[in-house]
C-alpha cells in the first residue's frame, strides 16, 4: 500500500510541474503578442505618422498657392510679340527703341542748354540711323517740337551730328536755322537761341553686345 | 508501472488548452483602436490626392504660352480746351476767347508763310498784340503748352523794321525782340520772350478775328 502511494505521488507532482513549464510557455507568447500590436498602437509611432501626414499635406498646399499666384500675375503681364527684347534695360524715364535709348524733355530751352542737359545725363541731342528709327521719334514726340543732334556752322556750313559725324542727308532738312529739330513735318531747323523741348539717346550697354541678333520692331 | 504515464500526459495536454486560451481575447480589441482615426485618414488620403490634381492642372498652364499683345507705343494725346461763351460774344468752335478777341491755336507746326495762309483761309489774321498784359497772358499760354508760336510780325529788310501784319510799325517799349535781325526773320512767342526765328523753320502758329456780336 506504501508503493501506490508513493507511486501516485510522484505521478501528481509530475503532473503539475508539466502543466506549469506549458502555462508559463503560452503566457510568454502572450506577452510577445501584446508587445507587438503595444507598439503598433503606441503614442509615439501615431504621432510621428500624423506628423508625415500634415507636413506633407502643408507642402502641397503651399505649392497650389504659389502656383496660383505665379499664373495670376503673368496673365497680368503678358508677353509682348515683336518687342524688342533690349527696351528693358534703358534706365527709368527713358524709352527703348532698337539697341537705344531716348529720353523726351518736358522743358524747354535753346539748343545748346539741350545738349547740356542731355550731356549731364551721360548721353547727347538724339541721333537716328534709319528712317523707321525717325518715324518712332515723330509719333513719340507728341504734339511739341523736339531738339536734335544736327547742327551747323552757319546755312552755307554741312549738317553735322551732336557726336562731331557728318550727316548723310538721309532726310532733307528744310528751314533756315543753325539746329535741326524734330517737327510734324520731319526734320526743320531753327534758329539756336529758340527755346524748344530736346531729345536725348544713348546706347544701351546690354544691347550693343545682342546688335546683330536684335530683330526690328515694325 | 506504464498505464499511469500515458494518463499523465492526456491530462496535461487538456489543461494547457483551458488555461491558455482566455486571456488573449481582451487585448485584441485594444489593437482595433477607435473609428475616428480611420475617417480622418481617409480624408487624409482624399486631400493628398486632390492637392497633386491640383498641383498638376497648375503646372500645365504655366507650361502654356502666355497670352501675346503687339506692342503699342504710348502717345499722348492733346487735349483740347473747353471754349469759352458768353450770352452776347460767342467765339466759333474750337476757338477760344481772349477778352474781344478769338484765337486759334494751330495743331502742328509750318513755316510762317502757311500759317499766314492758314489764318487768312479761317478768315483771320496772324496773332496782333495790343498791349503788355496780353502779351503776358500768351507767355504764360505758351508756358503752359510747351511750346512756341509764330505770330504776325515780321522783320522787313528794306525799312529795317519789325512790322505788324496790319502795316503799323512795332513799338519797341511794348515788346523786344531777341535774336537777329535780318532778312527772312519772324517774330516767334516763348514762355519768356519773343524771339526772331528763321521764317523757314516749322512752329505753331496763333490765328486771331475780332469778335462778332452774335
Amino acid at each position: 500500500m506504501s508503493a501506490v502511494k508513493i507511486e501516485e505521488a510522484s505521478v501528481d507532482k509530475l503532473k503539475i510541474h508539466l502543466t506549469a513549464t506549458a502555462c508559463l510557455q503560452e503566457e510568454d507568447k502572450g506577452k510577445v503578442l501584446q508587445g507587438k500590436l503595444l507598439r503598433s498602437i503606441s503614442p509615439e509611432s501615431r504621432v510621428k505618422l500624423h506628423c508625415c501626414y500634415g507636413v506633407v499635406i502643408v507642402v502641397l498646399t503651399v505649392a497650389v498657392v504659389a502656383l496660383s499666384v505665379a499664373l495670376s500675375v503673368r496673365n497680368k503681364i503678358p508677353v509682348m510679340e515683336n518687342c524688342e527684347p533690349c527696351s528693358a534695360t534703358c534706365p527709368s524715364g527713358w524709352i527703348g527703341f532698337g539697341s537705344k535709348c531716348f529720353y523726351f524733355s518736358e522743358d524747354v530751352g535753346n539748343w545748346t542748354f539741350s545738349q547740356s542737359s542731355c550731356m549731364a545725363l551721360d548721353s547727347h541731342l538724339a541721333l537716328f540711323d534709319s528712317l523707321e528709327e525717325l518715324i518712332f521719334l515723330k509719333r513719340y514726340k507728341g504734339p511739341s517740337d523736339h531738339w536734335i543732334g544736327l547742327h551747323r556752322a552757319s546755312t552755307k556750313h554741312p549738317w553735322i551730328w551732336a557726336d562731331d559725324t557728318e550727316y548723310s542727308n538721309l532726310v532733307l532738312i528744310r528751314g533756315g536755322g543753325q539746329c535741326g529739330f524734330l517737327s510734324d513735318n520731319g526734320i526743320s531747323s531753327g534758329r539756336d537761341y529758340t527755346h524748344r523741348k530736346w531729345i536725348c539717346n544713348k546706347s544701351s550697354s546690354i544691347c550693343k553686345s545682342k546688335l546683330g541678333n536684335v530683330p526690328r520692331h515694325v | 508501472m506504464d498505464a499511469p504515464v500515458l494518463y499523465a500526459e492526456l491530462h496535461l495536454a487538456n489543461t494547457q488548452g483551458l488555461r491558455c486560451t482566455s486571456p488573449p481575447s481582451p487585448r485584441q480589441d485594444a489593437c482595433w483602436g477607435s473609428g475616428w482615426h480611420r475617417v480622418a485618414l481617409k480624408l487624409g488620403c482624399v486631400g493628398l490626392i486632390l492637392l497633386l490634381m491640383g498641383l498638376s492642372v497648375l503646372v500645365g498652364f504655366l507650361v502654356q504660352k502666355p497670352p501675346i499683345e503687339k506692342c503699342s507705343v504710348a502717345v499722348q494725346e492733346n487735349k483740347t480746351e473747353p471754349t469759352v461763351r458768353s450770352t452776347i460774344l460767342e467765339c466759333p468752335r474750337d476757338w477760344h476767347l481772349h477778352w474781344n478777341k478769338c484765337l486759334f491755336i494751330s495743331q502742328t507746326s509750318r513755316p510762317w508763310a502757311e500759317g499766314l495762309a492758314d489764318c487768312s483761309l479761317r478768315g483771320a489774321t496772324l496773332l496782333l498784340i495790343g498791349d503788355g498784359k496780353e502779351l503776358k497772358l500768351l507767355q504764360d499760354f505758351s508756358k503752359g503748352k510747351g511750346q512756341q508760336f509764330f505770330i504776325g510780325l515780321k522783320y522787313v529788310q528794306e525799312d529795317k523794321v519789325w512790322k505788324w501784319m496790319n502795316g503799323s510799325i512795332l513799338n519797341t517799349n511794348l515788346l523786344r525782340i531777341t535774336g537777329k535781325n535780318e532778312e527772312n526773320s519772324c517774330a516767334l512767342i516763348s514762355h519768356t520772350e519773343v524771339f526772331s526765328d528763321s521764317c523757314s523753320s516749322d512752329n505753331h502758329w496763333i490765328c486771331q478775328k475780332t469778335l462778332k456780336r452774335v
